[in-house]
């Protein structure tokens, strides 16, 4: 049963605006949910009387009947879209776990130490396909993890040397379709060889925005009075992104970074950025590894110091109990990409960042 | 406690009612149509309800090519001061792949063709009252034939499908193979002649009436006779566009509106020149918002609008003098030291210049002015123009407001009865120049006070006078690009550079010099350029598609 769908305004006839009906997409009545086949093997042990706790987990899950669009089966003149269907197949596999370890050494000092960590690997079995992508190994979504990326293989810029005397290229030195190329910007890896770069020099560059390995390390420090925790998060294999508007100076009236002085001149070959336009060139802004930024990192989360004030003292002031604190978020980030909140998967860097927040405080119970 | 059991009770109610749902949808209760949707039953019951569908493909006519990037960006009217616009980017460097497209594509047509095929198929189908199936069938043909004209210009020979695609019952008769260039042609000129008697003289406002399925055909003879497709210049092709425009002419039912300034704006829609547009309604997602995205960018100190257009010297040194000769002609009394002086009245309404007062302030673009509207050469450093022009043909004072503001109702023509004129023009002198030439081409001339043409010009002379003509009467309405094509003129015209005015100020006085402005690279390979590749997405998706010869296999 067709259903078509009213809406409006969709345009002004006879001297009035007017409603308009339209078909909905080709209807898929025979929908069902997602079907997931899931395998876990684990292991939970306490040794040497708690000294070392181990939590481990092998994760597989075999997701079935998974909603996709079934487009690409029919030609583009067909004229209305398709409603998804139950046939894409997607693996997740991967290892979870967390160690600990706590012991008291005496009444003044006890401490606790503890790590957890996930790898996570995914792979889609069966997707929608065009032949053109499926046919060329470098392209072919099947069997790639969901959200890879494909592009250009940045080879680094245009050197001086790489044009004769009128400005023109050297032989030998595959041609890009984007517009002229001067000194200074981005060369792409000619993976055919035919020497020119287009669609059939596109490979998979870096990895997915969701990280494949997140991992977390805490502790906790007793003395006496004193009390320390430590919490420190990262994550690994993972790439952002980052289309002009991350790299470019002053792009759409922002300003610029301090890193875009370092751009390519002569003098400077191997620069971290393309030479300098006014605005993004189409050749410097094309889909490839010379914007994917590795965006691992290890951050210092949060940090507590506390000191509880001897009964002796706080008993006179008539408080049961007296503790003062000082603690911080985000103190310290170790990660290779540059003006970038790594937790960031924003491909403009434009959401709100994490802050870096410290604070001091006094715990009072009457 | 009480409060607990209440709420117990409560969840075994509704255990209760959704077990009694579980075993009722065993009998289809919950197949029921959402609210906002019809069904097949319903749609086609009553002519009012069917008329929502066709009323949906109006709405899907496309407007210009884009206001902001506009379509004339794509030819020597006018450039983008932005660098990465697709006509700059992309289109005038010749560099369009079926991989990456600008937005001169049109394949998408499609999705209204098989609109246009399911509005036709229901309806006659239907029981629905035979006068009324006519003429809505006719309209619904002519949307068809005028979207196939969209695809035929755009990239020759394209699949002609007349039914409605089932990949259910068809299987892999869905995949369609490409039609000729004559054959999609002829589909489109036989389908306008065959729906123009069913079609009414005088339609409703912006339907499609007997003078629009006409001109659509008449145009079509045009870009038939034209040298693109034309090879051996075939006489009989040209008497043919000149004898369907001659019928719209003698319809008696258009006429050129009175004033030319403001026959684009909203107040003067479906005014008596229009033929055929695209209809837009102000304050809603339908609305237009030509004037916060082309004309000048900043006034009074505020960004008014987008900038996107800037016209070229080119098209600028094309307007006549006011006393009706080209700038060219020594006696026209040009003065290339104060070159906006005693210009024909269409370069006031169209261009704004440095020196013209708009909003009630005057436009500085001289270079060292330091205005937010001065020429920048080093093209795209700064948000400042590229030209020392900006377009003001259409554009609404009380609507420029920067950005897509759709705040206009100002429809966007189609065809307009001008356009016929000049086409006969065209048209007629090609077959052999006579009084009838001189006649249109002057009626169109009279309404902006230009005297006549200087009667007995040669065949040449003639060509030439209309060519110009065409593009100062047509800018900024998507027919240059076209124009271009058919003419043959776009390896010539495109590539090369563009030049802007370049005005500075010596001793207190501005001396002007015609310099090129941004834009190097510009090509046009008559090899392959003169058809747009088909979108790498519809050759992967159809492979009994072939692409357009030089675009490679994908």
């Amino acid at each position: 049963m067709s259903l078509y769908n009213i809406y409006g305004p969709a345009a002004v006839l006879d001297g009035s605006a007017v409603q308009a009906a339209s078909e909905g997409s080709e209807s898929n009545p025979g929908i069902t949910w997602e079907r997931a086949r899931k395998t876990n093997i684990g292991i939970e042990a306490v040794l040497w009387k708690g000294l070392l706790r181990i939590e481990g987990d092998y994760f597989y899950e075999h997701r079935g009947n998974m909603l996709t669009s079934p487009t690409v089966v029919v030609p583009a003149e067909y004229g209305v879209g398709l409603s998804q269907v139950n046939a894409g197949e997607m693996e997740n596999s991967g290892i979870d776990f967390n160690i600990s370890s706590s012991y008291t050494f005496n009444k003044d000092l006890g401490v606790t130490l503890g790590t957890n960590f996930t790898f996570a690997k995914n792979k889609l079995v069966q997707v929608f396909e065009s032949s053109v992508t499926y046919d060329n190994p470098n392209r072919r979504v099947t069997g790639r993890p969901l959200g890879t990326r494909f592009g250009y293989e940045a080879l680094g810029y245009f050197q001086l040397e790489d044009f004769d005397e009128s400005q023109n290229l050297r032989p030998g030195i595959a041609t890009q379709p984007w517009g002229e190329v001067f000194p200074g910007d981005v060369r792409y890896r000619d993976v055919n060889g035919d020497g020119q770069i287009d669609n059939n020099d596109i490979v998979p560059i870096g990895v997915a925005d969701i990280p494949q390995i997140i991992y977390g390390i805490f502790a906790n420090v007793s003395y006496k009075r004193f009390s320390l925790d430590l919490l420190f998060q990262g994550a690994g294999k993972t790439n952002i992104y980052g289309s002009n508007g991350y790299w470019h100076p002053f792009n759409n009236g922002r300003g610029a970074y301090k890193s875009n002085m370092d751009y390519w001149t002569p003098e400077n070959r191997n620069a971290s950025h393309a030479r300098i336009t006014p605005s993004p060139t189409s050749n410097n802004n094309q889909m490839s590894s010379y914007l994917m930024f590795n965006s691992s990192y290890l951050r210092l989360k949060s940090l507590n110091l506390a000191y509880s004030i001897p009964e002796f003292i706080s008993k006179k002031v008539a408080l049961q109990n007296a503790r003062v604190f000082v603690s911080g978020q985000n103190l310290l980030t170790f990660t290779p990409i540059i003006n970038y909140d790594p937790e960031i998967i924003n491909s403009q860097g434009l959401d709100y960042p994490q802050q870096r927040v410290i604070s001091f405080g006094v715990n009072l119970t009457f | 406690m009480k409060n607990t059991i209440m709420i117990k009770m409560k969840i075994a109610a509704v255990l209760v009612f959704v077990l009694a749902l579980a075993v009722s949808s065993c009998q289809n209760y919950l197949d029921v149509i959402p609210k906002e949707r019809v069904s097949d039953a319903t749609l086609w019951a009553e002519t009012g309800n069917a008329d929502l569908f066709l009323n949906g493909i109006y709405g899907s006519i496309r407007g210009p090519i884009d206001f902001f990037d506009h379509g004339d960006n794509y030819t020597d009217n006018s450039i983008s001061q932005y660098l990465w616009s697709g006509s700059r980017s992309l289109y005038v460097l010749g560099i369009e792949t079926p991989g990456t497209t600008s937005s001169l594509q049109q394949w998408s047509q499609f999705t209204n063709i098989r609109k246009c095929n399911v509005f036709i198929s229901k309806v006659e189908a239907s029981d629905l009252n035979p006068d009324w199936k006519k003429v809505r069938i006719a309209e619904a043909r002519f949307l068809r034939a005028y979207f196939y004209s969209v695809l035929w210009t755009t990239y020759g020979g394209v699949p002609i499908i007349t039914d409605v695609l089932d990949r259910n019952t068809q299987g892999d008769e869905i995949f369609r193979a490409r039609n000729t260039d004559a054959e999609t042609y002829q589909f489109i000129v036989d389908e306008c002649a065959a729906i123009a008697a069913d079609l009414p003289a005088v339609p409703g406002a912006s339907r499609a009436g007997k003078g629009a399925a006409l001109t659509l055909k008449a145009w079509c003879e045009l870009f038939n006779a034209s040298p693109l497709k034309n090879v051996s210049n075939d006489k009989s092709r040209w008497a043919l566009a000149a004898a369907t425009y001659k019928q719209v002419m003698d319809l008696g039912v258009y006429s050129l509106f009175p004033d030319r300034e403001t026959l684009f704006f909203e107040s003067n829609n479906n005014n008596s020149e229009v033929i055929f547009d695209k209809t837009y309604l102000g304050g809603t997602n339908i609305g237009n918002s030509r004037s916060g995205l082309q004309p000048i960018g900043v006034v009074g100190g505020a960004q008014q609008s987008w900038s996107g257009v800037n016209p070229t010297q080119e098209l600028v040194d094309e307007y006549a003098m006011a006393n009706g000769l080209p700038i060219t002609d020594p006696n026209s009394g040009y003065d290339p030291q104060n070159p906006y002086k005693d210009r024909e009245k269409r370069f006031y309404q169209d261009i704004n210049y440095d020196g013209a007062f708009w909003m009630g302030f005057e436009s500085v673009y001289w270079t060292g002015s330091g205005s937010l509207n001065e020429l920048d050469l080093n093209f795209g450093s700064t948000n400042r123009p590229c030209t020392v022009y900006h377009p003001r043909k259409g554009i609404e004072p009380q609507y420029y407001v920067n950005g897509h503001n759709l705040l206009s109702s100002a429809n966007w023509v189609i065809f307009r009865f001008a356009e016929v004129l000049l086409g006969y023009a065209e048209a007629q002198n090609e077959v052999g120049p006579d009084e009838s030439v001189y006649d249109a081409i002057n009626q169109v001339r009279a309404r902006v006070d230009l005297p006549p043409l200087k009667a007995g010009l040669t065949q040449e002379e003639l060509r030439e006078a209309i060519y110009r003509e065409r593009r100062v009467e047509l800018c900024f309405e998507d027919k240059r690009w076209p124009d271009l094509i058919r003419l043959k003129l776009a390896e010539k015209l495109i590539p090369g550079t563009v030049h802007t005015m370049k005005i500075e100020r010596v001793n207190g006085e501005k001396v002007y010099e015609v310099v090129p402005t941004g834009g190097t690279n510009r090509a046009f390979d008559p090899a392959k350029n003169y058809l747009l590749p088909i979108p790498a997405s519809a050759m992967n998706q159809n492979n009994k598609l072939v692409q357009n010869p030089g675009y490679g296999d994908n």
